[in-house]
């Protein structure tokens, strides 16, 4: 077993430091419950965030940190080149058009299609165990971070229905 | 052809801004966005939308709620909803047409759930 995310993000503390060394672990990490909340609680100490005082830059790196998270643990299944294609898609959905129609192009719609479904599928079991999370501040931050992911699976499935 | 009916969108995240505008207006919406309480009051004032989506928790965690009873002040008729992360168990504690929401629409939320409510609430 490799590091948790929590220890990865201990280490690398920035979004951006975090994000590349959860890439290079190609899906190869635990995202159970627990981890979730360890995850959100490593981030806490480092950036403290509470009701009655908010910094915005906080609950924005919170959000960025789940997401680059529910990413990856979402990709783990798919071949890298296509992880890179989803991953270009969920952080700049301007892309979501021209890159669904070039993979439909290279690899099918029914490939493609069945992306779509495995992607679908896994949010919604991520979705499950977000709902264990207790109520409270990691939570309010997984619910948000994975909200985003409804509504770009949505624009995925559009796209991918317009190369039927 | 009918005009496009317009929607404002007010959340922090610029992440969801950007994809629900991209959902509604891929439904024939015109969306408006605000990233924060204030800046959706000035669009508000601005841009006169027919319906207004509004995040909850913003500068401050209750910044949705003054910002419907600031809207209300000058018009009780515009459909307002409240997009919550809270959670249910509290939004199952405030009555939001109190605080002057038609409703609440907990997060994470379902794009085909979230434009129907639209498209009823502006009887479309």
């Amino acid at each position: 077993m490799t590091i948790t995310i929590a220890e990865l993000f201990k280490q690398n503390r920035t979004f951006e430091g975090y994000k590349s060394a959860l890439v290079k672990l190609n899906g190869d990490f635990s995202f159970e419950v627990d981890d979730m909340i360890d995850l959100g609680n490593q981030y806490l100490e480092l950036y403290p965030d509470t009701y009655s005082n908010r910094n915005r830059d906080h609950v924005q790196l919170g959000y960025q940190v789940v997401r680059i998270s529910i990413l990856e643990n979402m990709l783990k299944d798919f071949e890298s080149s296509v992880k890179t294609f989803f991953r270009e898609m969920f952080f700049n959905i301007s892309r979501i058009e021209p890159v669904i129609g070039n993979l439909v192009k290279n690899k099918g719609f029914d490939a493609v299609l069945g992306y779509y479904d495995i992607l679908a599928e896994n949010n919604r079991k991520i979705k499950l165990k977000i709902d264990q999370i207790p109520i409270g501040m990691v939570k309010e931050r997984y619910v948000g971070g994975i909200t985003n992911f409804y509504n770009v699976i949505y624009l995925l499935k559009q796209a991918v229905e317009k190369n039927r | 052809m009918a005009e496009a009916k317009k929607i404002l969108a007010i959340d922090d995240d610029p992440d969801i801004l950007e994809s629900v505008k991209a959902i509604l207006d891929g439904n024939g919406f015109e969306t408006v966005t605000a990233a924060s309480g204030s800046e959706g009051l000035d669009a508000y004032k601005s841009g006169k939308p027919d319906l207004i989506l509004c995040d909850m928790m913003m500068e401050h965690v209750d910044e949705g709620t003054k910002v419907a009873a600031k809207i209300r002040e000058e018009d009780t008729q515009i459909p307002i909803y409240l997009l919550s992360s809270i959670g249910d168990a509290t939004a199952s504690n405030i009555n939001p047409g109190d605080l002057g929401f038609n409703g609440v629409i907990q997060k994470p939320v379902d794009p085909d759930s979230l434009v129907s409510i639209v498209k009823k609430a502006l009887k479309m």
